[in-house]
């Protein structure tokens, strides 16, 4: 019995994966989502359907309780869709006058679609550090007063140019909502004008989240980058740009 | 067999239950443009080559220039000078503004209508010696203030004073009110005129303009009899018989002409005493008869005339009554497009003790209104108004009547101050006592 109960721990081991694996073996070149022990299956299709079948497994079918579904079986794999679609090019406006400096906007829209029960989290980074480069020149990234909180009002030194961003929709997570002139506040309200954050090249900074499904129409999270060159700041003049992931994840 | 079976069926269950849901993960990239323009050289006097600044681009930060006669190197600590500073091309809503700096200067206009210099600051975006802008969407005779910050290369600022400067005002279009009491008796082969000049500052002369058509529209209509200061004149040689019509037109010293006051008369022989028809009142009795007007006129009443005094709109009265003040213009006026294009003449006539004077509503340049200024009668009381529209063949199509009620400009009350009224007081009260001596030395 002793060595029974072992066998079986070890093939559960064996079985399982890691909680963040969406597939459950590769090669360099490709992944196999899911697979199964059975005798048989066929795929057959007319003009307007498409069927997989799949015969001889074992274990199959539905088990429920109050709070878990379990649906085993290969063809049982429930399956999770979710996509996202952000603007390609945002072009910050007005320009900016390298000695006189000035302010300058843009906003990005990233829109997040899952049919995931448990919803779905955005996140953002940079591809450099800091975000807005030209050539050798470059905007530092925007500095919080009190990191990792974000600023109220967008403030910067006097001889000082950077680059941020601030979040803003309905899935806005905490960090970027507002009550008075504080940010990180539960319940408060997230727009265009306040909770002013900074980009850290790769790490993600998480900016909405969702816990149930939105599609079909999915939810739009908007962001809006600043920079900015205060009258005693300085950048050489050329095309600065900042590359942007937003990465959204099922839940 | 069958044992194995059943582990082979729990290990299954097993690794399903340890195998947990998986997770999706989707990116998608935006590319954040922004365009800084300008010169590489910020010509702030520091070589910073990780701005890219070298002695090529930048000779003004980076080319080494040695100290001359060996003499160590100091800093420049000294603020630009602004001198030459001159405004021109003043206008109605624009000027432009012209100043120079002893050497390469970056400058900052600020302005505004007060010393706070609210409307807006104007910022060069390189060094210059001469400098000019232009400040536009200013308004007529307004006075501005500016002043003019600049730093050199070296960082160093100076600034002017508080400067100002007044835009043009609009030209004159008003013309003088209208010749009061313009009146025409007839005689033996003439017509004596007579009037009252307007009290408008800038009224220069009158012209009068006399017909045998209809009453002359402007100063160019039928033929010039006067053209003076005077309040009188004969005009002699005419035709008995005939009924000459005058119109008095008054004019500023640019030119801008009344819109008319009117009168007519007709001239013939003297008859023996008691051949003397009754007197006959000259208009409105003298205009043709009134026929069926347009239903655009039908529908005018004397709500549709605006009434201003000082630029303040006077209300009507109970339909049909205008409180004006003495000494003050009255302009009366009617929206342009108030009465059809074929319109000839409106007229407006006062009915003073026994009497009619009237004017002709003449339609201003921009075309939105026809418009009469007159002096309302200096007697505190009511008048008789009325209005007459008449066509292009002179008929009348419509008369509208309303009263016209002046009362004497209310005379400023003036202030006593306090010592004032004590000395009145006592002054009274020395009185009193001096005039009960005398009467007791009278008794």
């Amino acid at each position: 019995m002793k060595r029974f109960f072992s066998l079986i721990v070890i093939f559960g081991l064996l079985f399982s994966t890691g909680s963040t694996l969406a597939y459950v073996m590769s090669s360099p070149n490709y992944r196999i989502q899911s697979d199964s022990i059975n005798v048989g299956g066929v795929w057959q299709s007319s003009t307007n359907y498409r069927m997989e079948d799949t015969i001889g497994e074992l274990a199959t079918g539905e088990i429920a309780s109050a709070s878990y579904k379990l649906k085993a079986g290969y063809q049982q794999m429930q399956e999770v869709y979710i996509s996202i679609s952000a603007t390609a090019n945002v072009n910050m406006t007005p320009d900016i006058q390298a000695i006189t400096g000035g302010t300058s906007n843009g906003t990005a829209t990233v829109n997040v679609k899952t049919d995931n029960l448990a919803g779905y989290n955005l996140k953002l980074n940079a591809s450099t550090l800091p975000a807005l480069k030209y050539d050798s020149a470059e905007f530092p990234d925007y500095t919080e007063a009190s990191p990792p909180t974000p600023d109220y009002d967008w403030s910067i030194g006097a001889a000082n140019s950077e680059f941020g961003f601030t979040p803003w929709g309905q899935d806005t997570v905490q960090k970027y909502r507002y009550i008075g002139t504080d940010c990180n506040q539960s319940g408060g309200t997230a727009d265009e004008s306040h909770c002013w954050d900074g980009f850290e090249s790769s790490t993600e900074i998480q900016i909405a989240q969702f816990s149930s499904s939105n599609h079909p129409s999915g939810t739009d999270t908007y962001v809006k980058y600043r920079a900015q060159i205060k009258s005693n700041g300085f950048q050489t003049p050329g095309n600065y740009t900042a590359t942007v992931t937003a990465t959204a994840t099922t839940n | 067999m069958n044992q194995c079976f059943k582990i082979f069926t729990v290990i299954i269950i097993i690794s399903v239950l340890f195998t947990p849901l998986p997770s999706f993960a989707v990116s998608d990239t935006t590319n954040v443009n922004l365009n800084v323009t300008g010169v590489i050289c910020n010509n702030n006097g520091i070589c910073e080559p990780w701005l890219g600044e070298d002695s090529s681009n930048c000779p003004s930060d980076c080319l080494v220039v040695p100290p001359v006669g060996g003499a160590p190197f100091s800093p420049d600590t000294t603020p630009p000078l602004i001198y030459n500073l001159f405004i021109s091309k003043i206008t109605l809503n624009s000027t432009e503004i012209f100043w120079e700096t002893n050497e390469q200067a970056l400058c900052q206009l600020f302005w505004g209508k007060t010393q706070e210099y609210k409307e807006e600051v104007i910022s060069e975006t390189a060094f210059y010696r001469k400098h000019s802008t232009k400040l536009t969407k200013l308004l007529p005779a307004t006075t501005y203030h500016f002043k003019i910050t600049c730093r050199d290369t070296s960082r160093n600022e100076s600034e002017t004073t508080d400067q100002k400067f007044t835009t043009l005002s609009p030209p004159d279009t008003t013309p003088p009110a209208n010749v009061p009491n313009f009146e025409a008796i007839a005689g033996d082969s003439q017509i004596t005129l007579s009037w009252q000049n307007p009290p408008d500052p800038d009224f220069k002369a009158v012209k009068i303009m006399r017909s045998e058509k209809f009453y002359p529209s402007d100063p160019s209509d039928g033929i010039s009899v006067y053209d003076g200061k005077g309040t009188s004149f004969l005009d002699k040689g005419l035709k008995n018989g005939v009924r000459y019509y005058y119109t008095a037109f008054t004019y500023d010293k640019i030119g801008n002409y009344s819109s008319g006051a009117i009168t007519s008369a007709v001239p013939q022989k003297p008859l023996p005493p008691e051949e003397i028809p009754p007197e006959i009142l000259p208009p409105p009795e003298e205009i043709p008869p009134v026929i069926p007007p347009p239903p655009e006129i039908e529908k005018l009443t004397l709500k549709d005339f605006d009434f201003w005094q000082e630029d303040k709109k006077i209300p009507l009265e109970e339909g049909i009554k205008i409180k004006t003040e003495t000494e003050k213009p009255l302009t009366i006026s009617i929206p342009y497009e108030s009465v059809p294009e074929v319109l000839k003449t409106i007229m407006v006539t006062l009915e003073k003790e026994g009497k009619f004077f009237s004017f002709l509503l003449r339609v201003n340049k921009e075309k939105t209104a026809y418009l009469s200024t007159l002096v309302p009668p200096e007697e505190a009381k009511v008048y008789p108004l009325t209005f007459t529209i008449l066509d292009y063949k002179n008929q009348t199509l419509k008369k509208i009547s309303g009263q016209l009620e002046v009362k004497k400009t209310e005379a400023r009350p003036l202030s006593v101050p306090w010592y004032m009224k004590i000395i009145n007081s006592v002054l009274n009260w020395l009185q009193s006592i001096w005039q009960a001596i005398k009467n007791i030395f009278t008794f």
